[in-house]
């Protein structure tokens, strides 16, 4: 017997992603980790951390659990809120001085899903939107063939002002 | 990213695959200013 589902609908969050182009291979790319998104594909949750071995302290062993759990940070992270992403761009960039093309978009989480304050971690996860933040460091034409690379995804391109970017959601909901 | 304590964990199964083949969806430009118009030349009298 399995159990009923909490939900029936995918939850809709934020999240960030490093935009590579590989000869005209456009994709998406987690930040944090290496870990690409595949075109027509859900980017799946493992959890990467390693616990500390009883027998070999020095020694990181897997996890081995599904994510995500509660008691872990393993999972899919997505925020609530688009100005949350964008103020975390924003960090990013005035931290590292990031010279990579970022996106932003909603993605849909499904699976088992770790509600949070300020967002989710999800076991299963695909982008709805992408949309590419326009900054001077990239020329006009460059990011619309990355924005058209992008389409393979099959969700929404949009190349967005970065300091208009709220308003451009707001106006084209 | 920052999302805070966790909450719970629920299960999210959608009726429909959130992954569905969508055609290509064409890319959203914001709209530019229009280029101003030239300034007509004078023309001596």
């Amino acid at each position: 017997v399995t159990a009923a589902p909490d939900y029936v609908d995918p939850f809709v969050g934020w999240r960030l992603w490093r935009v590579s182009d590989d000869g005209g291979v456009v994709r998406l790319q987690s930040i944090h980790f290496r870990a690409e998104w595949q075109p027509g594909v859900p980017m799946t949750a493992t959890c990467r951390r390693h616990a500390r071995s009883l027998r070999h302290p020095l020694v990181g062993v897997p996890t081995g659990h599904e994510a995500p759990v509660m008691t872990c940070k393993c999972g899919v992270h997505a925020l609530a809120h688009e100005q949350q992403a964008i103020v975390y761009l924003d960090a990013l960039t005035m931290s590292y001085g990031l010279t990579s093309l970022y996106a932003i978009g909603q993605v849909a989480l499904w699976g088992a899903v770790a509600e949070h304050e300020n967002g989710w971690r999800a076991a299963s996860a695909y982008p709805r939107t992408i949309d590419i933040r326009r900054s001077g460091r990239w020329a006009t034409r460059r990011l619309e063939e990355i924005a058209d690379g992008l389409e393979e995804y099959g969700a929404p391109v949009t190349i967005v002002d970065s300091a208009a970017s709220a308003e451009f959601h707001r106006t084209h909901a | 990213m920052e999302i805070g304590k966790p909450e719970r964990i629920v299960i999210v199964e959608p009726v429909e695959d959130p992954v569905r083949r969508r055609e290509p969806a064409p890319v959203r430009r914001p709209e530019r200013e229009p280029e101003p118009a030239p300034k007509p030349e004078r023309v001596r009298p």
